[in-house]
């Protein structure tokens, strides 16, 4: 269970927040709230990027504030940039699995089935920019299974996408989430979004 | 405000550490060169006055002929591209264009014989000319005129690609525009295309006017003379055959200060781009006529004659049976291979140092508390566009004369020489690509854990190939062909390429120089060819 107790953060254009949350595993909180409010910061402080200026994050009762990012269990997939442009799309998942890029038969297998799991097993060999917005998002999320973190932060998720891939992209991520019991947490101004997702929502307020 | 991850704020302090010790070390060897020469010469005033009326004859002759040199490159770039902005589709177009761009790789000395090969005493051109009139009517065979010639060869291009990139972009809109409202050429030029060219020519005067101001390889090959000189070969005399070093230094800080005059003024005008991308085809919808059919034609046949006929007539004249005995001598494997290997590690070594600066100038530029850091590191590459090769070269004889043999260690030296000189060009090709490709993959690569040299293997150096394989490319062909420190250090154990070239051309006959000039023409595009598409294989690899 991924808990947040009392984590105070703002300051600048931002108005100050104290928020308080939990998500368990198999469910999806959604942040939502107008825009400059401090969402993606919020997701930052999530994910290790920033610092919160007190308060608590805890996984599994264990305090992780003071991780870097690539020691906390989470994948983000970001509103863009999520991949190395100028590799394939197998390589960008081989570098998540192992930041040396140098994987195992077994792992090299675990790619193929996760791909083969999100119907985008012909698209390994393709650069990222060549794919279009939904199987780009797929691809991201193949290497967050593939990293098998419990927890994984979608910024805007489906802002870059047309309104009739919205939907499946939604049902997917509900999928997973139950599938995988994962704990998921989803930026989003949309309010009709957390009603794609079944999400709990957390809205944050000036 | 929230801050950073104090985590990810450490994890870059030995970079920027380094890289700032890097830039102090940088700096620290330009204020030793400043000092030297003030002690050395410039602040005794009794000396600059007894040197005052040299100094002003040298300060003359260079300023003429950079003002007529950058005048006529910039007139003749602009007329080629106005030309070839209105002839997208004829043959040979795209070829014309990049010999703008072998003018930045091909070697001075190449060019300075390939130019003789044409309007030298037994060039073609003059030869033609004195068969048709009877007696010699053309301008000296060395001279102020040569000197002027050599360096609209190798600017006017230059000026042609960035003018032709320039009318390029002007909107596909205002052309249909044009042709509806019926504009003539002459319109059209008012309207439209002088407002789009107007804005270039004070940065490229003045930059034109630096490059030919602080010539010397040219000026030294084909001037003829003490009477058409530059700071440079004032300097290089003075060292090399007067050993007066209090002249030299005093000449080295003027030909400073002049240089940072001219940088100075630049900065503050809008900066040029010398690697413009042109687009191959673009429509520019017209009613085309006969007589601009013709102008057309004979300004795109002067560019062929200007820029291609040198090098094609030194190939044509080139007498393989009297001057392919230079292959058989040591002494030429001796200086292929030192030009070579200088070539080659001046480029990675400069390559290398402009990405570690620039990766330190990054991470500073995050901590926007300690901006003096980040301009320090700046200012350590920019600061050697100021310092002429030359200059570099006298200070460091005079500086550690006393402590080395100066001769047996001209290796380093002259290694030193050309790291310095390819700084600034290895930055700006890599600092900007460096910067937005490590700001995209930032927040990836912590999130996965890839750092270090991983970061750099995966990461860096294939998102940035392209780039690389430019920088590597030509400052190894600009280290290559390069004939400036060389002249003070050489001697008989030491030779490059282009020192035996420029001892060739002036001592025996021409036979042994043409080859000379071939074997580097071939080199110099084997260096930069074979780089470029080295890199382009590794990026597609990965």
């Amino acid at each position: 269970m991924l808990e947040a107790r009392q984590l105070a953060f703002g300051g600048g254009d931002m108005p100050d927040h104290l928020i308080d949350f939990t998500v368990s595993p198999g469910n999806i909180l959604m942040i939502t709230g107008p825009s400059g409010i401090g969402k993606t910061s919020l997701l930052n402080i999530i994910s290790g990027f920033m610092m919160p200026h007190s308060g608590g994050l805890l996984w599994q009762g264990d305090d992780i504030l003071d991780k870097a990012p690539w020691q906390r269990p989470l994948s983000f997939l970001f509103q863009q940039d999520n991949f190395f442009d100028h590799l394939s799309c197998r390589k960008n998942l081989a570098l998540g699995i192992r930041p040396s890029g140098r994987l195992s038969a077994d792992e090299q297998e675990l790619i193929d089935t996760t791909l083969t799991r999100l119907n985008i097993a012909g698209l390994a060999d393709r650069l990222p920019a060549t794919l279009s917005g939904g199987q780009q998002q797929r691809m991201a999320l193949a290497r967050a299974l593939c990293r098998n973190d419990p927890i994984i932060l979608l910024d805007e998720p489906f802002s870059a996408l047309d309104a009739d891939v919205r939907d499946e992209a939604a049902s997917l991520i509900r999928q997973l989430t139950t599938d995988d019991s994962l704990c998921v947490i989803v930026v989003s101004h949309d309010p009709d979004d957390a009603r794609r997702l079944d999400a709990e929502i957390l809205s944050l307020a000036g | 405000m929230i801050s950073p991850h104090p985590n990810l704020s450490r994890q870059y302090l030995p970079l920027i550490m380094s890289g700032v010790i890097l830039a102090m070390v940088l700096l620290g060897c330009v204020m030793g060169i400043i000092l030297t020469l003030l002690f050395t010469g410039g602040i005794d005033v009794l000396s600059l006055w007894a040197t005052s009326d040299r100094i002003l004859a040298t300060l003359k002759s260079a300023g003429i002929q950079a003002s007529l040199s950058a005048f006529l490159s910039v007139i003749i770039g602009f007329v080629g591209a106005y030309a070839l902005y209105y002839r997208p589709h004829w043959p040979g177009q795209k070829l014309l264009l990049q010999l703008g761009f072998i003018a930045m790789i091909l070697p001075t000395t190449v060019a300075a014989l390939a130019l003789t090969s044409l309007w030298g005493r037994t060039g073609i051109f003059r030869q033609s000319l004195e068969h048709l009139f009877g007696q010699d009517i053309l301008f000296d065979a060395y001279g102020l005129e040569m000197v002027i010639l050599a360096h609209i060869f190798f600017n006017a291009p230059l000026v042609m690609r960035v003018a032709l990139s320039c009318l390029q972009a002007i909107p596909q809109n205002q052309l249909k525009l044009a042709s509806q409202l019926g504009f003539s050429r002459m319109v059209r030029f008012q309207v439209m295309e002088a407002p789009a060219l107007l804005p270039l020519i004070p940065s490229l005067l003045g930059l034109i006017f630096l490059l030919c101001f602080s010539s010397f390889s040219l000026v030294l090959m084909l001037g003829g003379g003490p009477s058409v000189t530059t700071l440079e070969v004032a300097i290089y005399t003075s060292v090399r055959f007067e050993f007066d070093l209090p002249t030299a230094a005093i000449l080295s800080v003027i030909q400073l200060i002049c240089s940072a005059a001219v940088i100075l003024v630049l900065s503050v005008m809008t900066s040029v781009n010398w690697t413009t991308h042109i687009r191959p085809t673009h429509q520019i919808i017209w009613t085309d006529n006969r007589l601009a059919q013709l102008l057309d034609g004979g300004v795109i046949l002067a560019l062929w004659v200007m820029f291609a006929a040198p090098v094609m007539m030194l190939v044509i004249r080139s007498d393989l049976a009297a001057g392919l005995g230079i292959i058989y001598s040591p002494d030429f494997w001796d200086a292929a291979f030192s030009s070579l290997y200088l070539g080659l590690s001046a480029s990675i070594i400069s390559v290398c140092l402009s990405l570690w600066l620039a990766a330190a100038r990054y991470r500073l530029a995050q901590r926007r508390h300690i901006s003096v850091f980040r301009h320090l590191i700046s200012l350590s590459v920019s600061v050697y566009l100021v310092v002429p090769s030359i200059v570099l070269g006298t200070a460091s004889f005079i500086w550690l004369r006393g402590w080395i043999d100066i001769f047996s260690s001209a290796f380093w030296l002259v290694l030193a020489a050309n790291v310095a000189m390819g700084l600034p060009f290895a930055s700006r090709i890599l600092a900007g690509r460096y910067e937005t490709l490590t700001a995209r993959t930032d927040r990836l690569c912590q999130m996965l854990n890839i750092s270090g040299l991983r970061r750099l293997w995966h990461v860096t150096l294939p998102g940035m190939h392209i780039e690389l394989g430019l920088a590597l490319g030509l400052t190894a062909a600009l280290s290559f062909g390069d004939l400036g420190v060389i002249t003070l250090f050489g001697s008989d154990s030491f030779r490059t390429l282009p020192l035996m070239l420029y001892q060739y051309s002036a001592r025996y006959g021409a036979a042994e120089a043409d080859i000379l000039a071939l074997v580097m023409l071939a080199m110099a595009l084997l260096l930069y060819g074979g780089f470029t598409i080295l890199c382009r294989q590794l990026g597609r690899r990965s």
